[in-house]
């Protein structure tokens, strides 16, 4: 045997010990990298669209939040008060977004449809009649012949809303029948004549139990019954809801798969007429895209509020466009929105 | 002693060869196991970055349908990481399948992950790890590289 230096023993084992440390070190890269991985994977959205998202629907409120107002207040000069609402509002907002990164901007309404806004509107409320008094006729045509401006423009009638108030002699189950209760009609002009009807009427034994019953041109019905506790009933046909509560009967109705929304079935020019009038006390308010010197009706209806209660017609904003925009460092989204404030959703 | 036939040269060769076959076969296989490990790791991380990219282009659908002009500004801002387990990758959106395709540089590894939105998107673009602008061109959305 040969005589072995003892400082040259073991080198195979060193040269495989480096081998091995580097395969070790290795396998922590890659384990680093998987626990990276798992990391990226637990990590949620953040670039941020649904903020965007909430923003939008925000600024869609605020404007037609603005839009209403001008429409009530301030309908001889309803742009530049749009125009000045929409600016405050979006500065405002500007401010609050700004400290988070971002920015949120809403401005230039452009491309309104001017139409006109049909209302009663007295403390204490007038009759549904012609005159807005007891001594009116009942059955009388509120708006006629409303006409779309566009093609493919969804809907001519928003933020139809009555306000009924408890005390009117709202004919009631037990006492009269169907047809002498108050109904809200929409008929085609055209041939064949279609109708689209809403019968609202409160139960004779409960009169806090409040009914609305459409019918389509087609003959099919569904009824809708609330518990309304307070004095005034208020009744929204356009967004479809009784007491702030959703109506089956005044929008899509699931179970059956049928649309009994606001018009269903109704193609333009259509006119709307109230029927039972005198039954019901209180005020209402409904916006056209009919603008007001089309001389619709002008006979029933005054032009522009007066003393006492009587129905009136004033110009309206029926829709107007924004620009919403909303920056930070992650998106970038600019769009129009269209603003329409309780127009149907069907 | 007894040492009739014995060389010390052949002692040490046989030595050496047997220890450092036993050594080469540890390293091979330790190799092949480490390998083996980035190979998953890989797969996983295009996954992960996958599924990243799918959701993000379903937010950018969103806002596009969301949108009531015709021509909305789009522009989502991301960053993917740039290499995944120290190889380059590439993303192609596939719109025939509906999938978007990873494919890493070495070893090469090809995942796909599925993709629905309702915008349509412009057909096989394809960007590199990294940053990255999911981008709406006004009748379809992109993946951009910045």
């Amino acid at each position: 045997m040969a005589d072995l230096n003892h400082r040259d023993r073991g080198q195979i084992i060193l040269i495989a010990a480096f081998a091995l440390a580097v395969l070790f070190v290795s396998l922590a890269l890659i384990v680093n990298s998987a626990i990276f991985t798992e990391n990226l994977a637990s990590r949620g959205e953040t670039t941020g669209s649904d903020g965007a998202l909430m923003a939008r629907t925000m600024a869609e409120e605020n404007v037609g939040n603005s839009v209403r107002t001008a429409n009530t207040y301030n309908h001889t000069n309803l742009m530049p008060a749009i125009e000045k609402d929409v600016r405050t509002a979006s500065g405002q907002r500007e401010r609050q977004q700004v400290l988070s990164g971002g920015l949120v901007n809403v401005t230039n309404p452009h491309d309104e449809q001017i139409g006109s806004r049909v209302a009663m509107n007295d403390t204490g409320g007038g009759n549904y009649t012609d005159t807005g008094q007891n001594s009116g006729s009942g059955d009388w045509l509120l708006v006629d012949r409303v006409e779309d401006d566009y093609a493919g423009q969804p809907h001519t009638t928003r933020a139809f809303e009555l306000e009924i108030k408890g005390g009117s002699d709202l004919a009631s189950e037990g006492s009269l029948a169907l047809t002498d209760r108050f109904t809200v009609v929409i008929n085609n002009t055209g041939s064949p004549s279609r109708q689209w009807k809403v019968t609202v009427w409160k139960e004779n034994l409960n009169p806090t139990h409040i009914h609305v019953q459409t019918e389509l041109p087609s003959g099919t019905t569904e009824e809708c019954e609330k518990i309304v506790t307070e004095d005034t009933i208020r009744i929204s046909l356009t967004e479809g809801t009784v007491d702030s509560r959703p109506c089956d009967a005044l929008g899509f109705h699931q179970a059956s798969d049928t649309d009994f929304s606001f018009g269903s079935g109704i193609s333009t020019p259509y006119n709307i007429s109230y029927e039972n009038g005198d039954t019901v006390k209180g005020n209402y308010s409904l916006v056209t895209t009919n603008p007001k010197a089309d001389g619709n009706n002008l006979d029933n209806l005054d032009n522009g509020p007066s003393a006492g209660p009587s129905p009136y017609i004033t110009d309206a904003v029926y829709e107007v466009d924004v620009e919403f925009s909303f920056v930070n460092s992650n998106i970038n989204y600019t769009t129009d929105v269209r603003v329409a404030p309780g127009e149907s959703d069907g | 002693m007894d040492r009739r036939a014995v060389s010390t040269t052949l002692s040490y060769t046989l030595t050496l060869t047997i220890a450092t076959l036993l050594v080469t076969g540890l390293v091979i296989a330790g190799s092949d196991f480490v390998n083996d490990r980035r190979e998953q790791v890989i797969r996983e991380e295009l996954e992960v970055i996958g599924q990243q990219v799918a959701a993000d282009l379903a937010q950018g659908d969103r806002l596009v349908r969301a949108a009531d002009s015709s021509s909305p500004t789009v522009n989502l801002i991301r960053n993917y990481p740039e290499r995944v387990a120290r190889t380059g990758y590439q993303l192609t959106l596939d719109t025939t399948n509906d999938e978007i395709v990873l494919k890493s540089v070495d070893p090469e590894i090809t995942v796909t992950v599925g993709m629905k939105t309702s915008t349509s998107i412009t057909t096989d673009t394809s960007v590199n790890g990294g940053k990255a602008n999911i981008v709406y061109t006004g009748s379809q959305l992109e993946v951009q590289n910045d």
